[in-house]
């Protein structure tokens, strides 16, 4: 046994019991589908598989099909399967476990939720249970880790058992003198036939089962009471969360608190980070020795960096609070909620998971659209979900907010979260109707049912909550922080050399202090950046972004920040830092920036709306196009999207500028 | 009747199931089948879902797909 793999339903702590085993911090939510793709780790010298969750062998969906198969591959090389259930379904959890049992591979049965089991009354007779389904059965909490040492205990006393047999038999054909199994051919074939022969084969299975099922959870569990606390709870909590009026009111208040919070709790933690990197930018200049990195490194690379890590307490907020919507229970709620209002638009409550996580970060959202059962849904929730406005967003809007919004409360609510929840809006009603064009256009293969699992109302596991708000954020910095840090540096270069010789930017400057007849010393540095290799390329792109309001600042910041969104801001901050002889953060710089021709701020309300809404639609973030090829499996959605939204974000810039200014 | 007509805190057993092979096969494995009860725990006309338990768990179901289930009511 060199390998172990966990399955079971979805939602039935599969991820938990894997961090544990493992120390590894795979994502962990309270709805079906929080997992979508095969995780490995290891537990000493075992590696343990954690598969997305299938509700039986019959896959409807793509993360399903992924388990599907991966369990017939461990049934083949009799590799050890962990089935790991949800204690209040138990009856729900042993189809599928009888299916995997009848393809007679090592098995053994973790009941999870034991707390719950407990406060719910209900009494699991393990030993009764063990007894009819022919192998190990342990009752644990993968929350707390009760019962983790005796899960362990299963390999390393060599516990796993070819369990009994449920309906095996059924399958078994004479010929000649020796007898063949067609079971694994049924699942291999139902897999492929989801209509024909093979379903109709299926269905018969499936009601076997259910029987089997039925006389198994009769003899071995009992609800000891009437009170069942936690879904007494749940279904009190669904009469205010569902209701018609009070849901959708709460829905919208949860959505608009978030947004103020993010601006309302960030305040003094970016304040802080904000006078940190000025004392390092100081510290470098003060103490490296040589004139020349001391400059890289004060007015390139700590700007650069500083520029988008003091958005960290934003993001971590942001982080968060998603995530205790995601471990409570309430984001399948939210699907519930919006079932209605998305199918006007061709889509379904199974894309508000997807949509909502793409305000985090777009790739696992796209990733997480697996979930979905309608390929066209599917592919639909793909495109569009890049609309959705992702963290990397929030540091172009919040200083770009801050540049024209001022800092005022109307009715106790802060017009810069107003703002913000504004931007929020629009990338989701685009995305809305980017899905309405999108469906009538793609291929519809079958009409499916819709249904929704609701799980049970859980408290947040904190612990997860904040790793995962730990991990998301240092990801978020170690992945930004690279790109922005080897950016800065090339900037540094194309900013500091020019192709022009240094008498030709003397007598520069000495016509410019002629022309304007004044001491033009704090404009020498523009002077020179103006001349640099950096302002050359800029002035080549200038006459495509003019039209828009962006000079050619705004326009390296533009291109560098194709390859991910927050690049913007830090290559501003290094783009202008290195320009001036100001010191203080980037929005000060932006703020004193005047346009040469009229002598009016450079950032006016014009500009700022015209690159807010560039940056709603265009599609900047390689790791993106990257997931949509991968989840396509072709170049040509990707290459679409990107253009398609490219080109919306022009015409849109190009059209408020021109209204505003 | 069927599923989608049922009213708040109204329970009943499922006695016919929708003739497409491929619903059936999605119902069965989500606890819908002939014999299995079903409450209803919310009948939302506004967005035209029925909030169910079945076998334990909650489920959305639009009902437009609820119509496609026979029932028989069962009393209280």
């Amino acid at each position: 046994m060199n390998k172990i793999a966990l399955v079971g339903n979805p939602n039935v702590g599969k991820s938990s019991l894997f961090n544990l085993l493992t120390g590894l911090n795979q994502k962990i939510a309270n709805y079906a589908g929080a997992t979508v793709e095969k995780k490995s780790g290891k537990h000493k010298d075992i590696e343990i598989v954690d598969l997305p969750g299938l509700q039986s062998m019959w896959a409807h969906t793509l993360d399903e099909k992924i388990s599907s198969k991966e369990i017939l591959n461990f049934a083949a090389q009799k590799q050890p399967i962990l089935f790991v259930a949800n204690g209040l379904q138990l009856e729900t959890s042993l189809l599928l476990f009888s299916q995997i049992a009848d393809l007679q591979v090592p098995i053994a049965l973790v009941i999870n939720f034991k707390d719950e089991v407990k406060k719910n009354q209900i009494d699991i007779d393990t030993s009764a249970l063990k007894k009819r389904v022919g192998c190990e059965v342990i009752l644990m909490n993968s929350k707390t880790g009760e019962g983790l040492e005796e899960v362990v205990a299963l390999w390393e006393k060599n516990q796993f058992r070819v369990p009994m047999a449920f309906c095996r038999s059924n399958y078994e054909k004479q010929e000649g003198h020796t007898i063949v199994n067609s079971y694994q051919d049924m699942l291999v074939n139902h897999l492929e036939d989801q209509t024909g022969e093979a379903a109709r084969l299926y269905e018969s299975d499936v009601l076997k089962r259910q029987q089997l099922i039925s006389s198994i959870a009769d003899e071995t569990v009992k609800q000891t009471s009437a009170n069942n606390p936690l879904q007494a709870l749940t279904m009190k909590l669904d009469g205010i969360l569902l209701h018609p009026l009070w849901g959708t009111l709460i829905f919208l208040a949860t959505l608009f608190a978030i947004f103020q919070a993010i601006f309302a709790l960030s305040e003094w933690p970016m304040q802080l980070i904000d006078g940190l990197f000025s004392y390092f930018s100081t510290l470098a200049s003060d103490y490296i020795p040589f004139k020349g990195l001391a400059d890289l490194v004060a007015n390139a690379v700590v700007p650069g960096l500083a520029g988008v890590l003091i958005f960290i307490p934003q993001i971590a907020i942001l982080f968060f609070l998603l995530g205790i919507l995601e471990s409570t229970g309430y984001m399948a709620r939210i699907s519930y909620l919006s079932d209605r209002l998305l199918q006007k638009f061709g889509l379904s409550g199974s894309s508000v998971i997807p949509l909502m996580s793409g305000m985090a970060c777009a790739i696992p959202a796209i990733m997480s659209a697996r979930a979905i059962k309608n390929e066209r849904e599917r592919l639909a929730v793909i495109l569009i979900t890049p609309f959705m406005t992702c963290a990397a967003r929030l540091p172009v809007y919040t200083i770009l907010i801050a540049l024209v919004f001022p800092d005022t409360m109307i009715a106790g609510m802060s017009v810069k979260g107003l703002a913000l929840f504004g931007l929020y809006l629009l990338g989701t009603f685009t995305a809305l109707i980017a899905g309405f064009f999108l469906t009538r256009y793609l291929k519809q293969e079958n009409q499916s049912m819709w249904m929704m699992e609701l799980p049970v109302y859980r408290s947040p596991h904190w612990r997860n909550v904040l790793m995962d708000v730990f991990l998301k954020t240092k990801s978020f910095v170690v992945e930004a922080g690279k790109v922005i840090f080897v950016i800065s540096i090339i900037l540094w270069f194309l900013a500091s050399f020019s192709p022009k010789s240094e008498e030709f930017i003397t007598q520069k400057i000495d016509e410019v202090k002629v022309a304007q007849g004044a001491d033009v010393e704090q404009e020498a540095s523009s002077i020179r950046l103006q001349y640099s290799y950096v302002g050359y390329m800029g002035r080549a792109i200038e006459p495509v972004i003019q039209p828009l309001g962006y000079d050619w600042k705004v326009g390296i910041a533009l291109i560098t920040s194709f390859a991910a969104r927050e690049v913007f801001v830090g290559t501003l901050s290094t783009i202008y830092s290195i320009g001036s002889e100001d010191e203080g953060p980037v929005i000060e710089r932006m703020r004193k920036e005047r346009n040469p021709k009229t002598g009016e701020p450079y950032f006016n309300l014009a500009t700022c709306i015209s690159l807010l809404l560039f940056y709603v639609f265009a599609l900047q973030c390689m790791s993106t196009l990257a997931i949509v090829r991968k989840e396509t499996d072709t170049w040509r959605w990707p290459i679409l999207q990107f253009v398609g939204m490219l080109v919306l974000a022009y015409v849109t810039a190009f059209a408020s500028y021109q209204l505003l200014s | 009747m069927h599923l989608n007509s049922l009213k708040k805190g109204e329970r009943c057993l499922v006695t016919q199931m929708p003739e497409e092979i491929a619903a059936r096969n999605f119902l069965l494995v989500n606890g819908f089948f002939v014999g299995a009860e079903v409450q209803v725990n919310a009948n939302d006309s506004l967005r035209q879902l029925l909030h169910l338990s079945v076998g334990g768990r909650f489920l959305a179901m639009r009902k437009a797909d609820a119509e496609r289930i026979s029932v028989q009511k069962l009393e209280a």
